[in-house]
């Protein structure tokens, strides 16, 4: 386990998270500004309050995993740092049996308990990689999220296409879901690349 | 001869006619009915007051007579006698014959002299009284016309009472107790000279079989047009090859008013709300009767109460909804019950809006009159021009705003039009033009008083305005245009000064700001030195319904209306500026506005960036920061009673949850913080009965 | 163990980190203060409960801004986790009394930059704010500082205010009470610990002394509750009034 990648990885996935949490509130924002545009236009926007309706609904849930993805987190990062403090065991026992060989003496309770430890550890990193697997299943859900709300957008475009005259405004408003959607789908890309990356290493270390 | 005044007059006019006549045969057996004896008098004046508009100055001489003679047997001055039943029938045949010569497109000639006098004599009878002056519609805005007539309290929250509704008349409507004054204004509001609502006109019956109906006609332009269609005037073929006047009904004359402009096609396309019952039928051809059981006639009180449960209905629908969504599993039948109660309160919510939708003529109808009799009295020279009759809006707006229009006209007459030599010499017309408009906007209808005069000089108002200490000079001293011209607007600004007869009146521009507020409305005000000055006033389609935008103030809720919205946004600090003593937000390259910082108006404690959530929502004049925004939902208003001396609330409203929320009136708000902003002893406090 | 803010103004924040999962070993508050994206994290807590202490660290700050960790005094509780510390984060410096130092070395990480306060105190310099360091020596440690956030008005005192609390307990001892009951229910179990873990009345009064002239909206333990407000002076008044160490056996 390398303590500075995963550290990498936390900075990283906390930018994410951040720039995940901040996009989602601009998206519904937006859906909720559409929503108020199409108020402001009695029925002639009726299509479009439809589309504005799915978009805040989609919002709401994607805000939901997010919240969820939070709490996936900090097991995954107490996991991580628990090997870390057991590793420090190891590695003292290691270094102790390592001075006893140079002095050719033999300790089998020593080299027992190192063993005992290094089991520990084992058996951690696989729970640290299950707790990752799970949140990455997790993220995966998160993206099928955003593909169905840039679906929504899409949608958008073409009621405010339709609206004519009234549509400019709403093109506007479809615009800046667009751009939403694709900061929370980068940015959520960009976490989930550097999850990849933890468990890359982690299979290639067991 | 306004035609179209003239297409809704004749049909009332024969039912009160025909009403007439049953009544005063049930008086010769009932002479002492007082009900009776009012609904006579009541056909007599209305007949009288629509002959007023057509200027058929022999009809309404001899309604005159008539309703003189009513209103002394009312007034109990007189007893009914066999002579008199006599004379009032005879009297009725007369009217009867008029009529038929309006409908010939002609004047009525005087009626005969001899039953003329006998009538004259009746009414002279025992004592001879003055005859009964008819008043003048009032100038002062009839105050909340769409009174909800229910009056029981239910405590609200702290302080503030809330009126739910029960059913009891509203007493302008429906009591005989009343006096003669309220009356008629009662019933100028109610019918004016129009009925509401006229049947489809014949030409639908005799066209041709290979030529498309009115009707179809309509349909094709409201496609095309929205439900702007400009009439039958400007139809163009149903084959468009070529344009072509309508050939559909021969011998049907030619009926657009020269004053009258058909609306600009606006940029909304139409909305089902708003579509006229249809075009054509106002302009039906003369002395069809057939198809008048089509329209009905409704007490607007029991309107106003069926619109007052279908607001509650729409709150419980609300709050359905919220209990369902809060409800911790998903139950698909439930979701799909709501989904189908809330589509249907929908509908019925738009039905019940669009039974209250009146075309705008009804209140303009009374316009050219204003004009004539106050240039006349100016000697100024004035072409008004009226464009949007047929836009509809909102019953409550149409009766409130009666007074105002009046006003408006009489204020752009007497103090932006200029004399003809003015006028002349300035390198005018000598005759000015006023316009008065209705443009359909999305769910917003909008009136515009325009007129090409001398405009509004802002350092007049300013001086006059610090002369009256509406505002010190220091205030004036700081004043954009723009402000200094809306000054015009405050109280005190126009009251007390030497009343005019044509403006003055006691009634200031406040009192038509106050009822363009009451009605959730917009006033704005574009002036320009010599060249004219516009004031439009910016309505809901409907008072119905408000669309409202929740929103969180720390741990408190309130509600904006989403007309007043623009859009939402994430605050940025370093768009956040201080300008000549203001606080303003820069939205992008061009537009700036004033930030109203709610948490300090109505918390006394500002937001503050960066410590606690903040968005915006950008209102039209201003930045409205809160700390949360949380989602919108159709709710009605309830009036409010409250101590406060602030006007910072529309009224309240019952969220889905169940709460009294209070509804922010954004104009109020802003215009406070444009007032108090530049005072630094008074810039953070949200100064208490500072108004 | 979860983060919570406690003090939030623009770029500055405090963090608490509280209600330990482990039960073992005492429970103990963790705090980190916020400036501009770099951070100082005030008595990083015991080896055992490093890996939540960092988990809900994480929560609230990116690992990368961590600069700086404050150390009141050399106890387990409080610096026995800095070589995982050290591990994550190489270029940390760590203030401790300068008299603790040899000690301190002693919890592993013989390489960590490690940053001496004199006895008579001291500042540190994070995201463009001073922070104070304040003698509180015998409180109870006999080289023992706490920090003061002069722009907060908030003071982190170590021991001092320290109570015994149960698994689930508030950040807060009740901040809206105004009778004063929730302090002195809170106050009971803070006494013991006081009465044995503070060894001089002279040092205390001391304390109160050169504490009462500072202005200070929250108190906040390393153990237990935060004081605010009134809960502030109340502490202060019952502290001095309580009789500790030397002075009962």
């Amino acid at each position: 386990m390398n303590i500075q990648h995963i550290m990498g990885v936390v900075d990283a996935s906390f930018a994410a998270r951040q720039s995940i949490e901040k996009a989602l509130r601009e998206i519904d924002r937006r859906a909720l500004n559409a929503m108020v545009l199409v108020k402001r236009h009695g029925n002639a926007l009726a299509g479009y309050g439809v589309v504005a309706q799915a978009f805040r609904e989609r919002a709401a849930t994607l805000k939901d995993s997010a919240a969820h993805l939070q709490e996936s987190i900090a097991p995954l990062i107490e996991a991580y740092m628990r090997i870390l403090q057991h590793q420090r065991f190891s590695d003292s026992f290691e270094q102790m049996l390592a001075h006893n060989a140079d002095h050719e003496k033999h300790c089998p309770g020593l080299r027992s308990t190192q063993k005992k430890w290094q089991i520990i550890i084992v058996e951690e990193e696989a729970e640290a990689k299950a707790v990752l697997e799970r949140l990455l299943e997790m993220v995966q859900l998160l993206q099928e999220g955003i593909e169905e709300q840039e679906y929504v957008v899409t949608n958008g475009r073409i009621e405010a296409a339709l609206a004519e005259s009234t549509g400019a405004p709403l093109m506007r408003v479809s615009r800046e879901m667009g751009e939403a959607v694709r900061t929370v789908a980068l940015a959520i890309r960009s976490y989930r690349h550097q999850l990849e990356s933890l468990e890359h290493e982690s299979s290639t270390h067991l | 001869m306004d035609m179209e005044i003239l297409q809704d007059y004749l049909p009332e006019a024969r039912e009160l006619l025909e009403k007439a006549q049953d009544d005063t045969l049930r008086l010769e057996s009932d002479p002492g009915n007082d009900d009776v004896l009012a609904s006579v008098f009541r056909a007599f004046h209305t007949l009288k007051g629509g002959a007023g508009f057509l200027e058929a100055e022999n009809l309404v001489n001899w309604t005159h007579h008539l309703e003189d003679l009513l209103d002394k047997l009312r007034s109990h001055t007189l007893t009914v006698t066999g002579p008199m039943i006599d004379a009032i029938l005879r009297g009725l045949d007369v009217i009867d014959d008029m009529l038929q010569q309006l409908a010939n497109g002609e004047y009525p000639a005087p009626g005969p002299e001899e039953l003329s006098g006998i009538i004259r004599q009746l009414a002279a009878g025992t004592t001879p009284v003055e005859p009964l002056q008819p008043t003048l519609p009032a100038c002062t805005a009839p105050e909340a016309t769409l009174k909800v007539s229910q009056r029981a309290t239910a405590d609200g929250q702290a302080g503030l009472f809330l009126e739910r509704a029960d059913a009891t008349p509203s007493p302008d409507t429906g009591s005989d107790e009343i006096s003669a004054e309220e009356f008629e204004a009662t019933l100028d509001a109610l019918y004016g000279t129009q009925a509401p609502g006229y049947a489809p006109p014949p030409e639908s019956q005799c066209a041709a079989s290979d030529e498309i109906s009115p009707e179809e006609f309509e349909q094709v332009l409201d496609q095309l047009y929205g439900d702007k269609a400009p009439g039958f005037d400007t139809e163009i073929s149903p084959k468009g090859a070529e344009d072509l006047p309508v050939t559909a009904a021969p011998g049907n004359p030619p009926v657009a008013s020269v004053q009258t402009a058909p609306a600009p096609s606006p940029a909304a396309p139409p909305s089902p709300t708003s579509q006229p019952a249809a075009p054509a039928a106002v302009r039906g051809s003369p002395g069809t009767q057939e198809t008048a059981d089509v329209t009905l006639r409704v007490d607007a009180a029991r309107l106003d109460a069926v619109m007052n449960q279908v607001g509650e209905l729409v709150l419980l629908r609300n709050r359905l909804s919220s209990a369902i969504g809060s409800l911790g599993e998903e139950n698909e039948d439930m979701l799909r019950i709501a989904r189908e109660v809330d589509l249907t309160v929908n509908d019925i919510q738009s039905t019940v809006m669009r039974l209250r939708m009146q075309p705008c003529k009804r209140l303009f109808q009374q316009l050219p009159r204003v004009v004539r009799d106050a240039s006349r009295q100016l000697s100024k020279e004035v072409a008004l021009e009226i464009v949007g009759e047929d836009v509809e809006i909102d019953k409550a707006v149409v009766d409130a705003l009666s007074g105002p229009m009046t006003h408006l006209l009489r204020n752009s007459l007497d103090h932006g039009v200029e004399s003809p030599e003015a006028r002349q010499a300035a390198g005018k017309s000598r005759s000015a033009k006023i316009r008065v408009a209705a443009i359909h906007l999305g769910d917003k209808v909008r009136i515009d008083v325009s007129d090409d005069g001398r405009g509004i000089d802002s350092q007049f108002v300013i001086q006059k305005a610090i002369d009256k200490g509406v505002i010190s000079a220091e205030q004036g001293a700081r004043l954009s245009e723009q402000e200094a011209v809306e000054l015009i607007f405050r109280p005190g600004f126009s009251t007390n000064d030497q009343v005019t007869d044509i403006s003055g009146r006691g009634v200031g521009m406040d009192v038509v700001k106050e009822t363009v507020r009451k009605l959730r409305g917009r006033l704005d005000i574009q002036t320009r030195p010599g060249l004219g000055t516009r004031i439009s006033m910016e309505f809901p389609l409907t008072m119905a319904v408000l669309p409202v935008l929740y929103l969180r103030l720390r741990r408190e809720i309130y509600a904006l209306p989403v007309s007043s919205i623009e859009s939402l946004l994430d605050i940025q600090k370093t768009r956040i500026h201080r300008m000549s003593g203001r606080t303003v937000y820069r939205v992008d390259g061009t537009e700036v506005v004033p930030i109203v910082d709610l948490g300090a108006l109505l918390h006394e404690r500002s937001l503050r960036l960066g410590s606690e959530p903040i968005e915006g929502v950008l209102t039209e004049r201003g930045l409205f920061m809160v700390s949360e925004v949380l989602g919108n939902e159709d709710s009605v208003v309830k009036p409010i009673d409250f101590l406060a001396e602030q006007n910072w609330y529309q009224g309240a409203t019952i969220s889905g949850k169940g709460n009294v929320v209070l509804i922010l009136d954004a104009n109020a708000l802003v215009n406070h913080v444009l007032d108090h902003s530049s005072d630094p002893t008074t810039k953070n406090t949200p100064c208490i009965g500072a108004a | 163990m979860k983060a919570a803010p406690i003090f939030e103004a623009g770029s500055h924040r405090w963090w608490i980190i509280y209600d330990q999962d482990e039960h073992r070993v005492i429970d103990s508050n963790v705090y980190v203060i916020e400036s501009n994206e770099q951070t100082i994290i005030l008595d990083p807590g015991g080896f055992e409960i490093f890996p939540q202490v960092f988990a809900a660290l994480v929560e609230a700050v990116p690992p990368s801004s961590l600069k700086a960790a404050f150390v009141s005094h050399q106890d387990p509780d409080i610096a026995s986790s800095l070589p995982l510390w050290h591990a994550c984060n190489e270029k940390m410096e760590w203030h401790i009394p300068k008299l603790w130092e040899g000690f301190i070395r002693h919890y592993g990480a013989l390489d960590a930059p490690l940053q001496n306060i004199e006895d008579t105190g001291g500042s540190i310099i994070i995201g463009g704010r001073r922070l104070e360091f304040i003698p509180a020596h015998y409180l109870h440690s006999s080289a023992n500082f706490h920090l003061y956030d002069p722009e907060a008005k908030i003071l982190f005192s170590g021991d001092v205010g320290a109570a015994l609390l149960p698994p689930g307990h508030d950040a807060w001892v009740d901040r809206r009470d105004k009778t004063g009951r929730a302090f002195a229910e809170h106050i009971s179990k803070a006494k013991y610990f006081h009465e044995r873990w503070m060894p001089s009345n002279a040092a205390k009064k001391n304390w109160i002394e050169r504490v009462s002239q500072m202005d200070i909206q929250y108190l906040c333990p390393q153990h237990g509750a935060i004081y605010s407000g009134d809960n502030v002076k109340r502490f202060l008044d019952w502290f001095d009034k309580l009789t500790v160490g030397t002075a009962i056996i």
